[in-house]
């Protein structure tokens, strides 16, 4: 009796194997299913690599496209019960490797997500990606990606600011936020460097745009005093990505825009030269007007 | 139990399809990352000297009283020489403020010749143009003559903006605003810097 019904339990497992090398999925998955709660092969590290091996496969076949695929909830749980009940058993680098797959494919779920509607996902699924890598990869160093995913999320939290006037202020501070995170892990990291010089600076523009021209004298006083500050802040952090490439085309313009804002005529002109000069053109015999608007003469 | 040498064979297949598609998923990898970084953010040809004297100039004539002969028909500014931003920014006031319910006209003015009946007007630095020429012109009119250039509120602009720690700030020559039959309100004063 015990013989017969072992025989059953295996037939269950080996099936399902049987099915999933002949691309029978939707097979290999009733049958995967009964032997996962047959007391028989519930407990073997096998059956749980075999189980998350058959959804992954159905979650690639029906779900890739699905952001919260169930199908790939289930095979990271099953490739996890399979790691974690035998670390060192045969299945444990399979079920690790399937981990590693499926971390993967959150990761590029986050990298696709950086835009105003999904940020939120980009967030989740890239705390999800590394949850799962650490589970299985102890010494893994996410500084570099982490790096690259804090600037990229402060670039969506700038789009969705420049997008949205009534939640500017919020995602503005928060990329800030970001990117003096970002600096104070890597004082050099050139685009952080850049971003938080144009963030301030585009800050005092605004204040500047938005001025009424009816504004009263003294606070007109009081709004100079915001705005010089929010330029004289930008400067340091658009110096330093100026040290770090002195011949990047949209810091000089961005030191133009700042030095001529806090009325520092000469240092612009400085920089205007170097821009027509990386150019190619020698403009300084131009109009230094010349790329505003030009008025209607009476 | 055969079921173990079977798996194992199983799980050669697979490991090399795992290495297969993973290196699938690393190129593919590279590329979303690569095209999720978004341009900065950038805010370009915005003068912003150029709005901010514009509420000055605003103010100016909220501060200082022009004759009974100045206080009919439109409020005119005209600008003597180039400056493309400050007439642009002139320009938008224009079309949202009054003087006292009077419509603005705003003027570019080519040569110190065309100047007439001007309520303000406004010389660009960088203009080589003469004051002393232009108060000639100016002699007997109340026109508010306003620079921006070091030195010229002494040399007889009535009203010159200057540079304070990175902020616009105007100096105030009294005696030529009360030349050209000019009031300036105390708060003006207050806010300015007396050069006489």
């Amino acid at each position: 009796m015990f013989c017969t019904h072992s025989l059953i339990g295996q037939n269950k497992l080996t099936n399902a194997i049987y099915s999933l090398k002949n691309k029978e999925l939707d097979k290999a998955k009733e049958l995967i299913d009964a032997a996962s709660v047959d007391s028989m092969f519930s407990k073997r590290a096998a059956t749980w690599y075999y189980k998350g091996f058959i959804y992954k496969d159905l979650f690639k076949r029906d779900e890739a496209n699905i952001k919260t695929s169930p199908l790939r909830e289930k095979a990271v749980e099953f490739f996890l019960k399979s790691y974690e009940m035998g670390p060192n058993s045969t299945f444990a680098k399979g079920s690790s490797q399937g981990i590693k797959f499926l971390a993967q494919t959150y990761y590029n779920q986050s990298a696709i997500s950086f835009n105003p509607t999904d940020y939120p996902l980009a967030l989740s699924s890239y705390e999800k990606y590394k949850a799962l890598v650490s589970r299985v990869d102890t010494t893994a160093d996410f500084k570099e990606k982490d790096l690259n995913f804090n600037l990229a999320m402060a670039s969506t939290y700038g789009r969705i600011a420049s997008i949205d006037s009534t939640k500017s202020k919020l995602f503005l501070d928060k990329a800030k936020e970001i990117y003096e995170e970002v600096l104070a892990i890597d004082p050099n990291n050139i685009t952080a460097n850049y971003n938080l010089g144009i963030l301030y600076y585009n800050e005092g523009v605004e204040i500047v745009n938005t001025m009424d021209y009816g504004l009263d004298l003294v606070e007109l006083t009081i709004l100079q005093d915001q705005i010089v500050e929010m330029f004289r802040t930008s400067l340091p952090y658009m110096k330093r990505a100026y040290d770090l490439n002195p011949t990047r085309k949209e810091t000089l313009i961005g030191l133009q825009g700042i030095y001529f804002s806090l009325n520092d005529i000469p240092k612009s002109e400085a920089f205007k030269k170097q821009i027509d000069e990386l150019n190619g053109s020698d403009s300084t015999k131009q109009d230094p007007n010349s790329t505003i608007e030009q008025p209607t003469k009476e | 139990m055969s079921l173990v040498p079977k798996v194992y064979y199983f799980y050669k297949l697979t490991k090399k399809e795992f290495v297969k598609k993973l290196s699938t998923v690393i190129l593919l990898l590279v590329f979303t990352i690569g095209s999720a970084f978004s341009p900065a953010l950038s805010n370009q040809n915005v003068d912003t000297n150029a709005k901010i004297k514009a509420v000055f100039i605003y103010n100016f004539t909220k501060y200082i009283e022009w004759p009974s002969d100045y206080q009919t028909g439109e409020f005119t500014i005209g600008i003597l020489g180039e400056n493309p931003a400050l007439f642009k920014e002139l320009d938008n006031m224009s079309k949202v403020k009054k003087v006292a319910n009077r419509d603005f006209r705003i003027q570019s003015i080519e040569s110190v010749e065309d100047l007439k009946k001007q309520h303000i007007l406004y010389i660009p630095k960088g203009n080589n143009i003469s004051i002393s020429l232009v108060n000639s012109k100016l002699k007997g009119k109340s026109t508010l003559l306003v620079t921006e250039a070091p030195g010229l509120a002494k040399q007889g602009a009535a009203i010159n903006f200057i540079i304070v720690g990175n902020r616009q700030k105007f100096e105030l020559n009294k005696t030529t605003v009360s030349n050209h039959n000019l009031k300036v309100s105390s708060t003006l004063e207050k806010l300015s810097v007396l050069v006489n």
